[in-house]
């Protein structure tokens, strides 16, 4: 009784963090209407010097579903001399970037408060 | 794209709209919703001259262009519920600097200004800037100068105007900095607080240039002082 015991806290052991979803990609998408050429995917966004944009930042787990929709993402610059974020106000997940200069940057992506990826920012010269 | 903002512009026009009705103000019809110029259609900006020598013509819209170098204001003005007040106007990018309360257009293209509120974005415009390529001067009835005929004792006053390369018309305040070739003959004083403005007043018989630049660009008017009025001489005749 008490190998089996032993068995099961074992096995919900590592059970456990495998039930913990883990951010697989990122989505992105352009929600504002930038009139420039402008591209954001989950792994790079694109921009020209000057311009600023909005995006949704969806973090997808690798198991093909949504991680909790109320957790908090935050994305940090690496190099605000290149590309600067904000959180857009009432809008969770959603953030604008900024092209300060042509460069290439990139945005720490904070799940939690954990960093969980990098996105790189390409500003191109206008 | 699967998710715009242009719901947010329009609940936006309609939370204006149920304001305006519930202000006391019933059956006047006095608040006239219009477009908001914000992206994300949450409020309006605002263009505004820091001084008398910004040429802007409709401080009601914003600014088509404003000119490399000059200074400007932007205010914002939210059409949605902020839990405190406070909202200030910021650049997002490398193009325009802040100086104090203003802002000063450093590179041409176009740039993002950005309302911000508690380190959250309300809402973003973006503006377009364009060096100054070429300065016009007009006289007080709007017409272009590139030469000009005074007799002593007369006095002119004249204007100058930023064009970008289409020769259309810059916003922004810039300096300007008008000369004289012979202030014996034609002298330039400033004409109240616009750098843009300046009287000449005609001293004595001669040909002149008098000068203006702002930036990198200059215009240079031909002025010719006669001894006598040119109506006088016709009289005369």
């Amino acid at each position: 009784m008490k190998s089996l015991t032993r068995a099961l806290l074992i096995a919900t052991a590592c059970l456990a963090p495998a039930c913990k979803p883990e951010l697989a990609r990122l989505d992105l998408r352009v929600v504002s209407d930038p009139e420039v050429d402008a591209y954001a995917d989950g792994t790079e966004v694109v921009l020209p010097a000057g311009n600023g944009l909005v995006v949704e930042v969806r973090p997808i787990s690798d198991r093909a579903r949504d991680i909790d929709p109320d957790a908090r993402i935050d994305l940090l610059t690496n190099e605000p001399s290149v590309t600067r974020v904000f959180p857009v106000l009432g809008e969770p997940g959603h953030f604008a970037i900024t092209g300060v200069r042509a460069g290439v940057g990139e945005l720490d992506v904070l799940l939690e408060n954990e960093l969980e990826g990098q996105i790189e920012v390409r500003v191109l010269e206008p | 794209m699967i998710l715009d903002y242009s719901f947010m512009r329009r609940g936006a026009l309609a939370a204006l709209i149920l304001l305006g009705a519930c202000d006391g103000d019933e059956g006047s019809g006095a608040l006239v919703p219009h477009e908001l110029n914000g992206e994300l259609g949450r409020g309006d900006f605002e263009y505004l001259a820091i001084d008398d020598s910004d040429a802007m013509l409709d401080p009601s819209a914003l600014p088509a262009a404003i000119a490399v170098g000059a200074r400007f204001d932007l205010d914002f003005t939210a059409a949605v519920a902020l839990a405190a007040s406070g909202v200030s106007v910021h650049s997002g990018s490398a193009f325009v600097s802040t100086h104090g309360a203003t802002f000063e257009v450093d590179l041409p293209g176009r740039f993002v200004m950005l309302a911000i509120h508690q380190g959250h974005v309300v809402d973003l415009a973006h503006l377009t800037s364009r060096p100054v390529s070429d300065v016009v001067v007009e006289d007080t009835d709007g017409y272009v100068l590139t030469e000009l005929t005074l007799a002593v004792g007369e006095v002119a006053e004249l204007r100058a105007l930023p064009l970008d390369d289409e020769a259309r018309l810059l916003a922004g305040a810039l300096q300007y900095d008008w000369t004289t070739d012979d202030a014996s003959v034609v002298e330039v004083r400033g004409a109240g607080l616009d750098p843009r403005r300046v009287m000449l007043t005609a001293h004595a018989p001669g040909m002149v240039d008098v000068q203006v630049r702002t930036g990198e660009a200059t215009e240079r008017l031909s002025v010719l002082v006669l001894e006598e009025s040119a109506d006088t001489m016709e009289e005369e005749g």
